[in-house]
């Protein structure tokens, strides 16, 4: 069996959670000998490469130069090279299987292209935002209010982006959907996301929930005993306006001095520089006398090779995004280090993080209810020990491609 | 009977007769002037009864004139006798025999009295002027008596005085603007007591009352004239179509007749209006009469210039052949045409062709045309159209025919450029979701002779009708049918695959016998920007004793058509587009309409 991973980028060039979790279904299968001439297929848009070209990028590795042409369909770019390059590679390796994660980069034309030259071939198609259901760049946010969006629909749509007609936004599904009949399965990280994509129009029964897998790691739970407090939070990821580190701050503050005097908050995220001034201000303005004061320590970047060596200086990791989220990497990271999380109680963080069993929820956007749930976290004996004792080893990345390879035996 | 004769254009000696008593009787002549056509005298008499002009030309015709009195004080005063013995006379003519001719003048009085006159010769200009301006306060009689003498209103016109006296009406021409040949409209505002006679007049004497103008209210008028004028500054400003000859840079008057004078309120230039009907009909239609009156304004104003404008614009449609590409293998022998006009947009055509990528039917046996029907879209489309072959696999056409025709014209040319025995009209924003109804619809009309055309039932993307057949209404404030697609927005009845008969079907999706299309002419290309030519379309089949029907398809097609926004807040050009065709429509098909019945009768005439 011939297996093809693609993806819209390679971990070589960029390090989201998508890209990641894609080549390490590639790599899990290449290991093995039934799947070991399967190739991995990642859009680049690298300069130096021509543009709908296919390269090689080491043995069994490709880079596809395309982009999104037209994100309000999703469409291709270059769709001729989906109709030339990509499709000759498509005749010249003729996979058995193709795993498909995510089409935004790619373009939705890849998956009616997948089908049509290899009808035989079976397509797998791992959703990882919501970009085919909302505009906004797949965030279920509305555009202007920043309010949490419920559900899609075109005349809603059409008030995000009153530029688009709702039937604007029929063609735009319409596109899009058809291309997705072409998909034999769909692959979701989170039980949340498929819904969502339940609710616009894939069938349930064409939806599968398999989380992305994590490293097998020996040293990730050591059984903690004793009532000590743990009184160190963590945030690692993204400095952007959708992680909700403004939140995290704001809740810092409403804080007692006197509990918050015991409390280390370590901030482990970069990208604050290229964020909007205002945002940039807001957190300079919450951040300075937190870090004077002590309790906060603005770490700054990390590789993914230092993950865990930084997350066990922690004993929580806080997840305060303001948004829905998918299935965010940084909460099966902290699984595997075996850290209880707080986060906000929606989508695909309430989902991962059981609320008194292996982490506490608070309502999402409130300072107060983190600034709580923080203090409890902090000042209840035994709280951490209870949580961290039902945390549960993430799903391996061998574990999760024998999920995958299910779909299609 | 003693006669003087008298030279031509010279103020004659009076003839007077005495008695012992006095002065008994005289006639004299004053000023004879001619102009063209244009005859006028003028004299008083003396004791006269009758007043009797023989105008005896070659052809020995005696033409009568337009006479009117009026006191002579003067007269009376230098021979001393009472005013009531004297009588000014103005003579006119409409026209004179051409050549030779004679005049005489003979008096009744006592004795006859009588003066001949040789063929009066062309007057000078300065002569014609002393003429005009002597007779100043009798200008509309000379204005009314003059009406088929253009030569001579004009020449009148010119010496008129600008400013009525008494306040008795005021005027002003805003615009005039004409096509040479066509006609034009001319835009203005009069108030006047309602005895005061407006007219307009051009340099060539041709005059059009007023009488019939469209008109409105400006309330700016209103506030600067009620002082003087009170209520008759209501419905000032006035819309008047000019349907003889004009020429560009030429005058246009306004006159204002009171009971004895005329007075010239303003004059403005004809200027150039523009060619393209649907320009014309974007500058007239903001000319702002009231919308309860404006099929009246349509049918005596601006609709014969539209109307005229768009005969003149499609007899000039350029008569070489169409630029066609073909874009994959095309059918041999094809089952049925679809032809698809593209407007504004081409988009559609990735959902279209996605669809059509779908559906058996699509991919071998029809005959798939779109037809570009906007300049800007020719580049994009001759740039993505191989990209959108290769990705679908759908073949098809594209036919530009170098300028933009309109829905009915696109389509025209697309039907023409095509050959299959069936026809399909479909609009760019009806997308399928469901493959087959094309065949369906095809095996159904193939096997209905009696069926002229058979639209399809659409849908709303949420699902709701949005087409399930038309029906006339009557439009009160309109005063016309208008179609309405009864049902739409709803969920509607059950789909069939019986189809349904219906008064008429939209020309969003319209299947048809290439020879009915042909029988008809096709779709008409004189509404204006494009409307009802699909109901007209139906009428034309009906006339030929064909039905129309509509087939309940489940949701299978969608149709995007945008909302219309008229009928809330101010009328849009877009909405006087629609009286317009809808007047057009009326004109043409109120009667046959009207024979039809109410339209929930042919809906429960069901199959």
């Amino acid at each position: 069996m011939k297996a093809m991973v693609i993806a819209h980028a390679h971990p070589d060039f960029s390090v989201g959670g998508a890209e990641i979790a894609a080549y390490n279904l590639f790599r899990i299968l290449r290991a093995r000998d039934e799947y070991r001439e399967s190739i991995f297929l990642a859009r680049s848009d690298l300069a130096s490469q021509a543009h709908g070209s296919i390269m090689l990028r080491r043995p069994g590795e490709y880079l596809w130069r395309q982009d999104m042409g037209d994100w309000f369909r999703l469409r291709a770019q270059n769709p001729m090279a989906v109709i030339g390059a990509l499709r000759d590679f498509l005749k010249t390796e003729r996979p058995d299987i193709v795993f498909l994660h995510h089409y935004a980069h790619l373009g939705v034309e890849i998956l009616r292209e997948i089908k049509v030259t290899l009808p035989d071939c079976a397509l797998i198609v791992t959703l990882h935002e919501y970009v085919a259901i909302c505009n906004r760049q797949g965030q279920m946010v509305k555009n202007n209010s920043k309010k949490l969006c419920y559900r899609e629909s075109l005349e809603d749509c059409s008030n995000c982006f009153p530029e688009r007609t709702p039937q604007d936004f029929w063609l735009r599904k319409h596109y899009i959907q058809k291309h997705f009949e072409y998909a034999d399965a769909f692959v979701s990280p989170s039980n949340f996301l498929r819904q969502r994509y339940i609710e616009w129009g894939i069938p349930a029964e064409h939806i599968v929930v398999i989380e992305n897998g994590q490293p097998s790691s020996a040293t990730s739970k050591t059984a903690a005993t004793g009532t000590r407090l743990r009184t160190r939070f963590g945030f690692f990821g993204q400095i952007t306006e959708y992680k909700g580190v403004e939140i995290l701050l704001q809740a810092l503050h409403l804080i007692a001095p006197e509990v918050r005097a015991k409390v280390i908050v370590e901030i482990h995220g970069a990208n604050l520089e290229s964020q909007g001034a205002s945002f940039q201000e807001l957190i300079e303005t919450l951040r300075k006398p937190l870090i004077l004061e002590g309790t906060l320590r603005w770490v700054g970047s990390y590789e993914q090779s230092e993950l865990t060596q930084r997350m066990s200086r922690v004993d929580w990791v806080v997840v305060p995004s303001i948004w829905w989220e998918n299935s965010p990497m940084v909460i099966q990271e902290a699984f595997a280090n075996g850290k209880p999380v707080i986060c906000a109680g929606i989508g695909g963080m309430a989902e991962k993080v059981r609320d008194g069993v292996d982490g506490l929820h608070f309502e999402v956007r409130n300072p107060l209810d983190l600034a709580e749930a923080m203090v409890r976290a902090a000042c209840e004996p035994g709280l951490w020990q209870n949580l961290k004792a039902n945390v549960r080893t993430p799903l391996s990345f061998e574990q999760c491609a024998d999920s995958y390879l299910a779909l299609v035996a | 009977m003693s006669t003087v004769f008298v030279e031509p254009v010279r103020r004659s000696s009076p003839v007077v007769r005495r008695t012992r008593n006095g002065v008994a009787a005289g006639v004299s002549i004053d000023r004879v002037v001619a102009d063209g056509e244009f005859l006028a005298i003028s004299g008083w008499v003396i004791g006269g009864q009758d007043l009797t002009f023989t105008v005896a030309g070659s052809d020995g015709v005696s033409m009568f004139p337009s006479l009117t009195f009026f006191p002579r004080d003067d007269v009376a005063t230098g021979y001393g006798i009472p005013d009531h013995r004297v009588k000014g006379f103005l003579a006119t003519w409409r026209s004179r025999p051409r050549g030779d001719m004679q005049v005489r003048l003979d008096v009744r009085a006592g004795e006859p009295l009588g003066i001949d006159l040789s063929t009066p010769e062309q007057s000078r200009p300065a002569e014609l002027a002393q003429f005009l301006a002597e007779n100043l306060s009798r200008a509309r009689f000379l204005f009314e008596g003059l009406l088929h003498n253009p030569a001579a209103i004009s020449l009148l016109v010119n010496h008129l005085d600008e400013q009525p006296a008494l306040n008795r009406a005021r005027g002003f021409l805003e615009t005039a603007k004409g096509i040479e040949g066509i006609g034009g409209l001319v835009v203005g505002w009069t108030v006047g007591e309602p005895d005061v006679n407006f007219r307009l007049v051009d340099d060539r004497g041709a005059v059009i009352a007023l009488s019939g103008a469209a008109r409105w209210t400006r309330r700016d008028i209103v506030d600067a004239m009620s002082r003087d004028f009170g209520d008759y500054t209501f419905n000032a400003a006035f819309l008047q179509r000019w349907s003889g000859l004009l020429n560009m840079g030429g005058r246009i008057h306004l006159i204002a007749l009171t009971d004895e004078a005329a007075y010239a309120l303003s004059q403005t230039k004809w200027s150039a209006a523009a060619l393209d009907p649907v320009s014309f009909a974007r500058w007239s239609f903001e000319i702002p009469t009231p919308r309860e009156t404006f099929a009246e304004r349509l049918a005596n104003h601006d609709g014969p210039i539209i109307d005229a404008l768009i005969e003149r614009k499609t007899s000039r449609r350029r008569k070489s052949p169409p630029t066609i590409q073909e874009y994959g293998r095309q059918p041999a022998q094809p089952k049925c045409a679809v032809v698809v006009p593209l407007y504004g947009r081409h988009d559609f055509m990735l959902n279209q062709l996605l669809a059509f990528s779908d559906d058996p039917d699509f991919v071998s046996g029809v005959e798939l045309i779109y037809v570009i029907d906007d300049h800007q879209l020719v580049s994009p489309l001759a740039a993505d159209a191989p990209m959108f072959e290769a990705s679908f696999g759908v073949p098809f056409r594209t036919v530009w025919g170098g300028e933009n025709r309109g829905f009915s014209g696109a389509t025209n040319l697309g039907v023409a450029h095509s050959s299959a025995p069936f026809v399909l009209l479909l609009n760019s924003d009806v997308i399928p979701v469901a493959p087959g109804w094309l065949e369906r619809m095809r095996s159904i009309l193939a096997a209905h002779p009696e069926i002229g055309i058979l639209g399809a039932r659409l849908h709303h993307p949420n699902g709701a009708v949005q087409h399930d057949g038309m029906g006339f209404h009557w439009d009160p404030t309109l005063q016309a049918y208008l179609n309405k697609h009864p049902g739409s927005g709803l969920p509607g009845s059950p789909a069939s695959a019986k189809f349904v008969r219906r008064q008429a079907v939209t020309g969003a999706c319209a299947l048809m016998r290439r020879q009915v299309y042909e029988s008809v002419g096709g779709l008409d290309e004189k509404f204006l920007i494009g409307d009802f030519e699909d109901s007209d379309l139906c009428l034309k089949v009906r006339e030929k004793g064909l039905e129309i029907a509509c087939l309940p398809l489940p949701v299978t097609l969608i149709h995007l058509e945008r909302q219309s926004l008229s009928g809330i807040g101010t009328p849009t050009f877009r909405d006087y587009v629609v009286r317009y065709n809808a007047w057009r429509h009326q004109m043409r098909w109120g009667a046959a309409i009207a024979k039809l019945g109410a339209p929930d009768k042919q809906r429960a005439d069901s199959k």
